[in-house]
């Protein structure tokens, strides 16, 4: 690895001048909702939402959307928690915030294909989750949406090398990450822990965006880690990536993160994976087209 | 990424599947291994009515209850021949066949690499009317620069004569060739009277044979095959068959050989002697279990 262009990428990532800021009507927000859904009141998220009318309004707009209620229209925010729960509301405003934080260009990757993967590696993250009974279910989609959170910090802090990662994973079909590593000696895991514990999101997010590709080296957070890692290839293999084909065959039971979900939840042990990469495919229509029509809202 | 044509076809608006609909999902999965994605749903109740409308069952719910009874393997099975297409074509099931092309042949030329005899065996298993059978072999023949001076050929079997002898004529109409890329109907097929002629280069490849698959002793026969296709088949099979047919076909599998089954289908609860492996928007089964915990083919 060239030590100095990573030396130069780590000087750009830990200058804060370099690095976006949070928006500021999000930052209460996002604190707000990191509790625990029984804390929540209703009235607190509304006020909060209604700040920003676009946020108000991609909201209502996921909230109608098949993937999250199928049942009956909701036209207004507490029209959409009664019929939602607080929960799925509060996994809908995290959607649409993350959204609003993501920069219009993210070099070489459309904005709209970045958003459906990090959104399906939520849905798909907290289904298996539940599905297989994992005791932080709750903590999955957020941490599933904001898995690569450091794309966000290369976008800005290292347009050009980042641009040119993107070329290389696309010309060579490998993995963003190790084309970002191939590049820059730094790839958006690393610049991701840069950025996240600038802006001090959760220990368990900071754990997932910076180790979601090499879980087995977590400290903590450990099976929570390994499950988005797992989700996160799991969608890249399935046409949910970033807008290309990794070239190669992944026995998911041979990956690191398998090995390392299965040390912290032996009951992992014997999933139906061929079942579950069917089921994950029940997301891709519904996340194509919701996020293309969310995109034009911006 | 490629992405499969049916898994983005849409829902029609606002088809809210009932439970019982889904507890049939369940059923089809568990005894015939297909799994029907959401997409897939509405299509599913339309057969499950028509069924009924024959049976003179009012409720679905019954109908789930007469799925689940002793016998109602026998009523899965009439079930999904209404659903699945039973039309055969050339190029069908693309990330499948981009998956043999890109990741498998590849794969499998390297293991092979130090045979004593450089020979690639592809076995059509229920290859009905054989446009399977020669679309793999145009695979081959297009691959000549990985396949240089190797030796390929497609065996492929039918449990129908007529199939089988509609097969070796190999002349087709307009509708099962319509996904043959131009370039390729130019060079592989041959326009007369009665349609359009599959080449000699071609035939040359691929021999055809009827075969019951649970007929044991023609089956041990087939040996050394490197990939098998065998597409919607084995929902014909009751468990103890389909275990059968398996078992005969990982003993015809040489040993870094590639089971592909339809873009639907599982082998979770029939075996456990093969490893799922996951290539772009594709899935297969593999003989031998992997030895590295990720593999890179370019």
């Amino acid at each position: 690895m060239n030590g100095t262009v990573r030396e130069q990428a780590l000087r750009k990532l830990e200058s804060i001048e370099n690095m976006p800021s949070i928006p500021a009507i999000l930052e209460p927000l996002l604190r707000y909702l990191s509790l625990p859904v029984d804390e929540l009141q209703v009235q607190k998220v509304v006020d909060m939402i209604s700040n920003d009318e676009s946020l108000t309004v991609q909201c209502l707009h996921l909230a109608n959307s098949p993937l999250y209620c199928r049942w009956q229209a909701v036209d207004s925010l507490r029209g959409a928690i009664m019929a939602l729960g607080l929960g799925k509301m509060k996994e809908v405003a995290l959607a649409c915030s993350f959204m609003k934080m993501l920069p219009k260009q993210i070099g070489g990757i459309d904005p709209v294909i970045f958003w459906e993967h990090s959104l399906a590696c939520a849905m798909v993250s907290r289904h298996l989750a539940r599905k297989l009974s994992l005791p932080f279910a709750e903590k999955a989609y957020l941490a599933g949406l904001l898995h690569d959170f450091g794309v966000i910090a290369n976008v800005t802090a290292l347009p050009h090398e980042f641009a040119a990662a993107i070329a290389l994973a696309r010309a060579k079909e490998i993995p963003l990450h190790e084309a970002e590593t191939e590049m820059m000696g730094i790839n958006h895991a690393e610049s991701g822990r840069i950025l996240a514990e600038l802006w001090r999101l959760a220990p368990e997010l900071i754990a997932v965006i910076g180790d979601h590709h090499s879980p087995a080296q977590a400290k903590t957070n450990r099976g929570l880690v390994a499950l988005v890692g797992l989700v996160d290839l799991l969608c890249r293999m399935r046409g949910l990536g970033y807008g290309y084909a990794e070239n190669r065959i992944v026995n998911l039971l041979e990956e690191e993160a398998y090995a390392t979900l299965l040390e912290e939840c032996p009951l992992v042990r014997g999933a139906d994976w061929t079942r579950i990469t069917f089921e994950l495919d029940n997301y891709m229509y519904e996340v194509h087209n919701l996020v293309a029509a969310l995109y034009r809202m911006q | 990424m490629s992405t499969s044509a049916s898994a983005r076809e849409p829902n029609p608006k606002n088809f809210v599947p009932d439970l019982h609909l889904l507890g049939i999902r369940d059923v089809i999965y568990k005894t015939a291994g297909i799994f029907q994605r959401d997409h897939k749903l509405h299509l599913l109740k339309v057969r499950c009515t028509l069924r009924m409308k024959e049976l003179g069952i009012g409720l679905l719910r019954d109908y789930f209850q007469y799925l689940t009874k002793p016998n109602g393997q026998v009523e899965t099975t009439i079930l999904l021949n209404g659903i699945l297409v039973g039309e055969t074509r050339f190029f069908r099931s693309m990330p499948q066949l981009d998956a043999l092309r890109k990741i498998v042949l590849p794969k499998l030329v390297a293991a092979k690499s130090t045979a004593a005899a450089r020979t690639l065996k592809i076995w059509s298993a229920g290859c009905s009317t054989g446009e399977e059978a020669y679309t793999l072999a145009i695979i081959l023949l297009e691959a000549s620069s990985l396949l240089d001076d190797w030796t390929g050929s497609v065996l492929a079997t039918d449990l129908n004569q007529n199939s089988v002898e509609h097969a070796k004529r190999g002349i087709y109409g307009e509708s099962s060739t319509r996904n043959v890329p131009p370039p390729l109907r130019q060079k592989y097929f041959v326009k007369d009277a009665t349609g359009l002629s599959v080449s000699p280069e071609i035939r040359a490849l691929v021999s055809f044979q009827r075969l019951n698959l649970l007929d044991g002793r023609p089956l041990s026969m087939i040996a050394k095959t490197d990939v098998i296709f065998c597409r919607n088949v084995l929902i014909h099979f009751d468990m103890a068959s389909k275990t059968r047919v398996i078992e005969h076909f990982h003993n015809s599998l040489s040993p870094a050989g590639v089971l592909f089954l339809g873009h639907a289908e599982s082998l979770f609860g029939v075996s456990n002697n093969f490893s799922l492996l996951h290539m772009p928007a594709a899935i297969a089964y593999e003989k031998t279990k992997t030895q590295l915990a990720k593999r890179r083919l370019l």
